[in-house]
């Protein structure tokens, strides 16, 4: 059995173009990969981090923009503990459609899923979506925010940390609320742990 | 004194001097004695030295004749460096005067070929004249000469020009006419004019004509097909399927012919334009794919269906729908299975189309002479076009809309099988058991033989949300309903109950409850056995797949198998309940008239027992019931569910034991009459389960040892015996003392003092 406490899916979604690919990249081979063609389907990485002393591994799921893909995208929302929205700061019709990206978080994935906007490219110079803005619509919308480049490696790392850090908070809080720390029985009612987050191995 | 001491050292002085010369005058003999050897041995050395001058004089001589016959071997080679140079000069003057003959026989050649008509003939010349080293020949002619040279290239190139026009001019009037004989003949005229190019554009445009011709044709005769026709619902993957048979057909035939005239490496010239045909005419057959079988109109209205049903089935449950909507589903989703069908063909003949034409030009290029560098580069550009092109695209959307009708296909197949579950008589699992299986298995070898890697995970994906959402809906809410328990088990107890159920009733939800349990267990059976075979099939399914697609499809594999863990853990918990419900009070009851009777028995009481099997009565009554009770679900419940009841009720049965056995209290006979019957309960339990219970029964057992012995020095013996035989102690010190408490002949000091 591999070694690690918690597993969470993670998957990126957004417009094609808007550089999720670059980030899964920069993330997890720690590169930016030039002339990158559109992905097709879906592109599956993998990378362990640890959060205080708990290895935790994070599958991340990085989706293709285009429209043609939207029906294979969106069978991976409903198991994912932490979607990713991400929108090219360059570009506005990038940022005006999150609320259809929204829409479509609402009606496939888990209702505790965590949310994450991300603005990309900050490394460009014609920058169309000043960052009060990004960060207006991630409040109005309850999400975590931050704005990142994947060619300079800015912001990548504290992304991914972040969302493995928020995941194993609330993996542990359920933990201790459901079924406490000790091994759980199998004759308690185990409906109440439906709670994705959390799937331990031993 | 003095005196005496030199006198003493004058002595000792002395012997020492004349051991001294004792030493020297044997030392001195025995030079004298060498002297005569080596005068010996100088006069060998005196006779030796004159030869010792003949062989420096030699030395010399050979000296001489080495250094001698060094620069003769110089010499030698020099010359022979001089006449290699001439021999390769002669072979490169044959050469030429060799080019100069053949230019000339290429100059009368082409003349008179041409004028034949032989256009092999001269094209044969032709190509004989490009080989030639022109630069060469042009250098080692004289200027006088070199016009005549210069007149014959120009001769020639001009040949080759008229070659070329005329060749071009009979090539298109060949394919105009569709003469057959005549385009090959012309067709294999271009690579010897360095015409490869054309050659191969023309021919392969000419090829095309046929594939556009034939398609074109196959799609107008499915246009005209009947909705009565036995192939109509799979009429347009018949059409793409003989596009690409089309297709691969003419490579077939025609690859040996390029790769003789053409040599390798120029293959995918004639793929990729026939390729580029067959995007432009699939195109056709998608788009009537798309309105034939409304495709766009059924997704929304699919994706409608299955959002708004997750929002509707989860406020309100029932057959609001009338009989005439129900029937007009039922149609819909008959139509859309036979789509899937199509679709699923459809895309898994575009991808085995593709894999045949990436094989094919891979292999040509890894036979051609290309560097390895140059080659891989070619394959790479190949397969990146490839990947972009409208082929690709339309097979990209045709999944889309596959995986949206498929989802929509076995949700709303799901639906009808969870509202329309009937329980047959005998049977321990219900239909909705077999009937979402027989669709779960369906739709994901539908899904695995598209030969879309992404489509199945996505099917793989909705197939967790389905049985995660629907059928762990389905399951849970009967599991909530509880266990009823009353006439069943009248004769042992009866529980007031809050609500008043009929008989009938009961035995209904009682049948439902177990079936429910047994539904469960054999999905997850189900559920494992399906991953494995789906495992299996992905070699086959996906043989050009990378191995970050192969754990792509382990991982959604996975996610599977987890789902119906979770179906598992849903059972466990429900026996859980059946346990607590349905055994539990018998157990209470057994053990209440444990607490209230009398444990401290008299010889007669103990013997009379023994003719019972050694139980009283009450405890009789119970092993009744409790078999009673376990036969009954042993006949309903499956093996595994019924082995985990068994198992909850010993762990019942030690508990509550446990805390009676610590309430009463025993004299000897007594606490012998209850090893007697927990013995006896073990013996049962062991019998119908397996041998593990017993190990759930080690603290109880380990208490009736105790309450049995004869004296408290006794438990010493028992205690150290059981360190030698490793046996591990269930009870504390704390808690033996507390045991032995019990029995009213020990005394409390005599315990005390009971080293544990």
């Amino acid at each position: 059995m591999e070694d690690y406490k918690f597993l969470f899916k993670v998957v990126l979604i957004g417009n094609a173009g808007v550089g999720k690919t670059c980030l899964v990249r920069r993330f997890t081979q720690g590169m930016f990969p030039p002339g990158q063609g559109a992905t097709i389907g879906v592109d599956f990485l993998i990378k362990t981090v640890e959060v205080d002393g708990d290895k935790v591994k994070l599958q991340i799921w990085d989706t293709a923009g285009q429209e043609r893909f939207r029906s294979i995208t969106q069978s991976y929302y409903r198991s994912a503990h932490a979607l990713v929205l991400v929108y090219d700061i360059s570009s506005q019709p990038t940022f005006d459609c999150l609320p259809d990206w929204l829409r479509e978080i609402e009606q496939y994935a888990s209702p505790k899923v965590l949310r994450a906007v991300v603005g990309n490219k900050i490394d460009r110079d014609d920058r169309e979506i000043p960052t009060h803005i990004g960060e207006e619509f991630a409040r109005r919308n309850d999400m975590y925010f931050i704005e990142t480049s994947a060619k300079e490696a800015d912001n990548v790392e504290k992304l991914f940390t972040e969302i493995a850090h928020r995941l194993t908070q609330e993996a542990r809080a359920s933990r201790y609320s459901t079924s406490g720390p000790a091994a759980p029985d199998l004759s308690q009612s185990p409906s109440k742990s439906d709670n994705p987050c959390c799937k331990m191995l031993q | 004194m003095e005196m005496c001491e030199e006198l003493e050292e004058a002595e000792s002085t002395l012997k020492q001097l004349s051991k001294q010369e004792e030493e020297t005058c044997a030392r001195l003999e025995e030079l004298l004695l060498s002297h005569g050897d080596i005068d010996q041995r100088i006069q060998k050395i005196h006779k030796l030295m004159p030869s010792f001058q003949l062989v420096n004089s030699d030395t010399e001589e050979l000296n001489k004749i080495v250094t001698y016959t060094a620069s003769l071997a110089e010499n030698i080679s020099r010359k022979v460096k001089q006449l290699d140079l001439a021999k390769s000069m002669v072979a490169q003057s044959l050469q030429r005067v060799d080019d100069i003959m053949d230019l000339k026989a290429c100059t009368d050649g082409v003349k008179t070929a041409l004028q034949n008509e032989d256009y092999e003939q001269a094209a044969a010349h032709v190509h004989r004249f490009l080989g030639l080293d022109q630069r060469g020949l042009r250098s080692c002619v004289d200027i006088q000469e070199g016009s005549s040279l210069e007149e014959a290239f120009a001769q020639l190139t001009e040949a080759q020009q008229t070659l070329i026009e005329i060749v071009r001019q009979r090539f298109n009037e060949a394919l105009s006419c569709a003469d057959q004989a005549s385009i090959e003949r012309f067709f294999k005229i271009f690579p010897l004019l360095n015409q490869h190019n054309e050659g191969l554009t023309k021919y392969s445009n000419y090829l095309c004509r046929q594939v556009t011709e034939n398609a074109v044709q196959s799609l107008r005769k499915a246009q005209g097909l009947t909705k009565n026709d036995k192939r109509y619902h799979i009429v347009l993957a018949d059409v793409f399927s003989m596009l690409f048979e089309d297709i691969a057909r003419v490579v077939e035939i025609h690859q040996p012919l390029v790769e003789r005239y053409y040599a390798h490496g120029h293959i995918h010239q004639l793929i990729e334009i026939l390729h580029k045909e067959c995007c432009v005419q699939q195109r056709r057959i998608f788009q009537e794919l798309l309105s034939m079988r409304a495709l766009a109109r059924r997704c929304k209205k699919a994706q409608d269906i299955v959002i708004k049903g997750s929002v509707e089935r989860s406020s309100l449950r029932g057959n609001s729908s009338s009989g005439n909507l129900v029937q007009d589903s039922l149609s819909e989703t008959k139509e859309i299975d036979a789509i899937l069908e199509e679709m699923s063909l459809i895309h898994k003949h575009a991808e085995l189309y593709l894999r045949f034409i990436k094989r094919r030009v891979n292999l040509d290029f890894e036979q051609s002479n290309l560097p390895p560098e140059t080659k891989a580069a070619k394959i790479a550009e190949f397969e990146s076009r490839i990947s972009t092109c409208d082929l690709c695209k339309d097979m990209q959307e045709l999944t889309s809309y596959y995986i949206c009708l498929e989802e929509f296909f076995m949700v709303e197949s799901v639906k009808k099988a969870v509202d329309y579950e009937s329980y047959e008589e005998g049977s321990r699992t219900s239909s909705l058991l077999e009937d979402v299986f027989f669709l779960l298995k369906k739709c994901l070898r539908r899904a695995f033989s598209t030969s879309s890697i992404d489509g199945a995970c996505a099917m793989l994906n909705h197939t967790c949300s389905m049985i995660e959402g629907e059928f762990h809906k389905a399951s849970n809410e009967k599991i909530q309903r509880g266990f009823p328990t009353g006439a069943m088990m009248d004769h042992a107890f009866n529980i007031i109950q809050g609500k008043i159920q009929s008989h009938a009733e009961q035995e209904r939800d009682r049948g439902v409850y177990i079936v429910t349990l047994n539904n469960l267990e054999t999905a997850c059976e189900y559920i494992n056995t399906l991953v494995g075979a789906l495992n299996a099939e992905c070699p086959k399914r996906f043989p050009g797949g990378t191995p970050q697609d192969r754990a792509k499809l382990e991982t959604c594999l996975t996610n599977l198998q987890q789902s119906g863990n979770k179906l598992r853990s849903l059972a466990s918990n429900g026996i859980g309940q059946l346990s607590n419900s349905a055994i539990r009070p018998l157990v209470k009851v057994c053990c209440d008239s444990f607490h209230t009777s009398n444990h401290q028995l008299t010889e007669m009481e103990f013997a009379q027992f023994e003719a019972d099997d050694g139980l009283r009565p009450y405890m009789q009554q119970f092993m009744m019931n409790l078999d009673q009770l376990i036969n009954t679900f042993k006949e309903v419940l499956n093996p595994k569910n019924h082995e985990q009841l068994v198992a909850l009720a010993a762990s019942d049965i030690t508990q509550l034991l446990e805390k009676a056995a610590l309430k009463a209290v025993y004299n000897r006979l007594g606490g012998m009459q209850f090893d007697r019957e927990l013995r006896f309960l073990i013996g049962y339990l062991t019998k119908i389960a397996s041998w593990s219970i017993r190990d759930k029964f080690s603290k109880l057992t380990q208490i009736a040892l105790l309450l049995n012995v004869e004296s408290v020095s006794e438990v010493e013996d028992i205690c150290s015996a059981n360190v030698q035989s490793h046996l591990t102690w269930r009870l504390t010190p704390v808690e033996v003392r507390q045991v032995l408490s019990l029995r009213v002949e020990f005394k409390s000091d005599e315990i005390r003092k009971l080293k544990v």
